[in-house]
């Protein structure tokens, strides 16, 4: 048994996280900056968010879609939901988990490496956001 | 010893070495279903006779295609063309024969070749999921490790930038190393490409994802690449120090393909990408700033290190001792003392820095290295000074 219950659970939990997280100017500016449309497809359980910095954001910097849709993506990752969740607590080295096999990437990676620095202070704030949220039981200490 | 919650090692090549390692190429390439063969490599290594050479001992295995004319930093124009030219030659698989961009083209030109489609379609890490067509290499440098690395790098020219692609396909099937293969690399090749190998070593060593394996391999390497690169820089005919070399170069490249690399490959990889100097001039230039920033966090295992080469001192100063050996075995192999020296323009370090703060190498440095902290580093490199770890 993984992190998440079900695909419902993974969006209220990664999907709301992402939506908080385009509030917050010091991190998603730079990410709407980027002009990329990454798209992110999630095993066990299966879910699909989509950051889209190349259209006109309806609020915040960047557009938050989830499930598919007919966007061409700039960037594709698959990994499984608890690798998400893993690397949204800081506890994920990107070049580590595709080393391992953990993480799949299509397209230049460099461009999602370039975005890391931006999204750093977003692995303090998932501790709190869950908590928040009520899924203090998730928080990996 | 800490047990790690989870290690690998990935070991897809065999390796195949000696002074006599040619002559067993028919049966070797037979095992691989490689009846016909199509050769890839460069201008150099083909005047230099070496193609000659290594057909002398290729028995009934047939030739169907040679492309000679393979650049620096494998451009995706030649890959492109090189896969074209292998699909329609009948041939098996490819012998790649040469240094790293050599090798790194075959790669790229192996992905379309087997896969079909284009290559751009496999960028990124972990898409290439089954087996390749049959790929031998025989590096003819001993520098880059890409006769057994998981990795291919590409220059798309028109874009101005480089295309990863990281599979444990992309591993050769079979590396040739033969002494005699490395006897006629230029001194100031021979220099750079194993500065670079010796990078790749001490990287390794210090990455996060070091492991058991990856540190027996890098160790050895660091030992053999620091007593051997200066006699073959200076003898290079010597086939044993050629051999020393060899082995030392596949060993660190099979750490580094597992255990990555640090700050000093995401500043080289940077600073090539915004001056196009060549990749071992960098490395050998900052491997003693890399190694002196990263000191603080890895002053134990660069202690061992000291260690195994028998290197006097105890705790901090035995780990400097180390450092100051690199250092002038750099200068003993005439690189410039300074960035400075080299031609590095001080108005560059901060673009420099910019880019290697986000360079994938970055993330497996034992020490966190924010932008700021390359920036250090890089003056410190530009004015020649020693950081010792105070950084």
């Amino acid at each position: 048994m993984g992190y998440f219950e079900d695909a419902q659970e993974f969006y209220t939990c990664v999907g709301n996280f992402l939506e908080y997280m385009n509030k917050k100017e010091e991190i998603a500016r730079k990410v709407g900056e980027s002009g990329l449309i990454i798209r992110f497809d999630y095993n066990n359980p299966q879910a699909i968010l989509t950051i889209d910095a190349k259209n006109e954001p309806e609020e915040g910097f960047v557009n938050i879609i989830r499930g598919e849709h007919d966007l061409k993506p700039d960037i594709s990752m698959e990994m499984s939901a608890d690798t998400a969740h893993l690397f949204w607590s800081g506890k994920l080295n990107l070049m580590s988990a595709i080393g391992r096999g953990q993480l799949k990437v299509r397209g230049p990676i460099q461009k999602v490496m370039g975005l890391l620095p931006a999204i750093k202070p977003a692995y303090e704030l998932y501790p709190e956001y869950l908590k928040e949220a009520g899924f203090a039981d998730k928080i990996i200490k | 010893m800490l047990i790690p919650e989870f290690s690998s090692f990935l070991l897809r090549t065999r390796i195949i070495m000696g002074s006599e390692v040619l002559a067993t190429l028919p049966d070797e390439l037979a095992r691989l279903g490689m009846g016909k063969i199509f050769i890839v490599t460069d201008e150099g290594v083909s005047s230099a006779g070496l193609i000659e050479y290594m057909k002398e001992y290729l028995g009934e295995i047939q030739v169907v295609g040679t492309f000679s004319n393979v650049p620096a930093d494998s451009p995706l124009k030649v890959v492109k063309s090189l896969s074209e030219e292998v699909k329609v030659s009948g041939a098996h698989g490819m012998v790649a024969m040469g240094g790293g961009s050599v090798i790194d083209a075959a790669k790229g030109a192996n992905i379309e070749f087997s896969l079909g489609g284009s290559i751009l379609d496999y960028e990124g890490a972990g898409l290439i999921d089954s087996p390749l067509k049959p790929l031998a290499a025989i590096p003819t440098t001993a520098g880059s490790g890409s006769e057994v690395s998981a990795f291919t790098v590409i220059h798309h020219q028109e874009e101005k930038s480089k295309l990863s692609f990281f599979s444990p396909y992309l591993c050769p099937d079979l590396a040739v190393l033969a002494p005699k293969m490395t006897v006629t690399m230029p001194g100031v090749l021979t220099a750079e490409t194993g500065m670079d190998a010796l990078t790749h070593a001490f990287e390794a060593y210090l990455s996060t994802e070091a492991n058991y394996i990856t540190d027996g391999l890098a160790l050895q390497a660091i030992a053999d690449i620091i007593e051997y690169l200066p006699l073959a820089y200076v003898r290079g005919v010597d086939e044993e120090f050629r051999f020393r070399m060899a082995l030392a170069s596949t060993s660190a490249g099979l750490a580094f393909s597992n255990a990555f690399v640090g700050c000093v490959h995401a500043l080289a990889h940077a600073m090539g990408g915004i001056l196009g100097l060549p990749h071992g001039r960098i490395n050998g230039m900052l491997l003693p700033y890399g190694l002196e920033f990263n000191l603080s966090e890895v002053e134990k295992k660069l202690c061992q290190a000291a260690g195994y080469l028998r290197i006097e001192g105890e705790g901090r100063e035995r780990a400097i001792n180390l450092i100051g050996r690199v250092r002038s075995l750099a200068k003993d192999l005439g690189f410039p003392a300074s960035l400075q020296e080299a031609g590095v323009e001080e108005e560059k370090l901060q673009a420099i820095a910019e880019l290697a703060s986000v360079d994938g190498a970055i993330f497996t440095n034992p020490k966190e290295a924010t932008q700021e902290d390359l920036l250090k580093v890089l003056e410190k490199a530009h004015e020649g000074g020693e950081i010792d770890g105070v950084l």
